[in-house]
């Protein structure tokens, strides 16, 4: 897993420059947001008995979220989360040398107001994974169905902004025909992806 | 023109250039490998390989005819002498070659011959899995062999041998043994009134070598191949001439 200071310094940059522009403004909303949006950076890790743990070098992704809440607090909304990986170890993986992964989720959940500018979430729902690999200039796939759930925290700095913090469990059931002494071994995938990053609210 | 696009269009679809692998599909491949003696088992490094030949695009000549060899799974040898190898499977390979310690590699062991398996393609595929019978593998050790000269002891003497200290190849379908290849060579020779000489040289253990001989004075007087088998007796090899 590797930390890329080149995709967080210009979320970080972006964070800094609104709270510096919307200083002067009054007070933070206590209204209900109808919508939140997530962009954050995730540093995936893996666990388990499984392909990705022992054969993969996990890098930093992409975690993009939306939601939105209905005055009962509850939430509907959609994830998509993408990172790369670098095989480490052939014997576990076979003949690839790389791979990028792609999580698209629907989500259910609910939202929660602990105090006045902070909100925690939590969201659960199905979607699809897709590993997409590299084999020197041939690309194929293994895909199938995902699961993920999910908990995160926003806190306001002003009306349309706030800081990001998340946490993903994603349970990846992968369809690949293998030996049937291997079929755990490709198929159960389970991955926590703790993300950093910006909310971005609308009313 | 619509036609000529056409049929270039077709013709990509139709002609590749490089090996492609089925998605959602793993393959193993498993066997054992037997030591004599009961010989602690190395951990020889073993690699399994997709082999292709492409006809190329027509009419563009930088994607013509070419080979694609890819590297599909690799593991190494465990302490039982079994090995499981894990697989991307190809859609268009010719051929499927696996290697046992291959001489290119880093891990490779010197002390043990590359063996390759060639047409494992050709072997059922049961449960995603290729299974390779028990396959014995000798090391590679320093022999001896001793050259006697009992009638003829005037003639000049020329003796090149051929042996074999490196490779092994091995068809699964067909098992033609591994008797019979010699890659390496050595040479010596034997001045008239030099009565024995002892050569000394790297072969796969007990495997038999080849040698050609040839007595020469003032032109060829005789010269003839043989096939020598190890002498358990005098734990090497010997010829008599």
């Amino acid at each position: 897993m590797k930390f890329e200071y080149k995709t967080i310094f210009p979320i970080l940059c972006l964070v800094y420059v609104m709270n510096t522009a919307a200083q002067e403004e009054t007070k933070k909303s206590n209204v209900v947001p109808f919508g939140i949006f997530g962009i954050s950076y995730s540093l995936p890790i893996s666990y388990g008995n499984n392909f990705v743990m022992e054969g993969y070098n996990l890098q930093g992704g992409l975690n993009l979220d939306g939601r939105v809440l209905f005055p009962s607090n509850w939430t509907i909304g959609g994830q998509l989360n993408y990172f790369k990986g670098n095989v480490e170890n052939i014997s576990a993986v076979g003949g690839i040398s790389n791979s990028r992964i792609l999580h698209l989720h629907i989500t259910g959940g609910y939202s929660l107001k602990l105090v006045n500018y902070l909100r925690l979430h939590i969201a659960v729902g199905p979607g699809y994974v897709q590993y997409w690999h590299t084999q020197g200039t041939t690309r194929f796939k293994d895909d199938g169905f995902s699961l993920t759930s999910n908990l995160a925290i926003s806190y306001n700095l002003n009306d349309s902004i706030g800081i990001y913090l998340k946490l993903d469990h994603q349970w990846d059931l992968l369809q690949v025909d293998t030996a049937s002494e291997l079929n755990g071994f490709f198929n159960d995938i389970k991955l926590i992806l703790p993300s950093v990053g910006i909310a971005l609210f609308t009313f | 023109m619509h036609r000529i696009v056409l049929m270039v269009s077709l013709s990509f679809l139709c002609f590749g250039c490089e090996l492609t692998y089925e998605d959602n599909v793993r393959l193993l491949v498993k066997g054992t490998v037997i030591l004599p003696d009961k010989q602690q088992v190395p951990e020889l490094p073993i690699d399994v390989y997709a082999a292709g030949n492409f006809s190329g695009y027509p009419f563009i000549f930088a994607y013509g005819p070419s080979e694609d060899l890819d590297l599909m799974g690799t593991s190494n040898l465990n302490p039982n002498g079994e090995f499981n190898v894990t697989a991307i499977s190809p859609e268009n390979a010719d051929e499927i070659l696996m290697v046992i310690n291959d001489q290119y590699r880093m891990e490779h062991n010197k002390d043990w011959p590359t063996v390759v398996f060639t047409q494992m393609e050709e072997l059922d595929l049961k449960d995603y899995t290729y299974s390779i019978g028990p396959t014995p593998i000798k090391p590679i050790v320093e022999s001896r062999l001793n050259i006697k000269r009992i009638e003829n002891k005037t003639d000049s003497m020329y003796l090149s041998i051929r042996h074999n200290a490196s490779f092994i190849r091995k068809n699964v379908i067909y098992d033609d043994g591994m008797n019979g290849q010699w890659p390496d060579r050595i040479s010596t020779s034997l001045y008239p009134n030099v009565n024995q000489k002892t050569v000394v040289f790297r072969n796969i253990r007990h495997e038999s070598i080849q040698v050609y001989f040839r007595l020469f004075n003032n032109g060829i007087k005789r010269e003839t191949t043989l096939e020598i088998k190890f002498n358990q007796e005098t734990n090497g090899y010997e010829i008599r001439i």
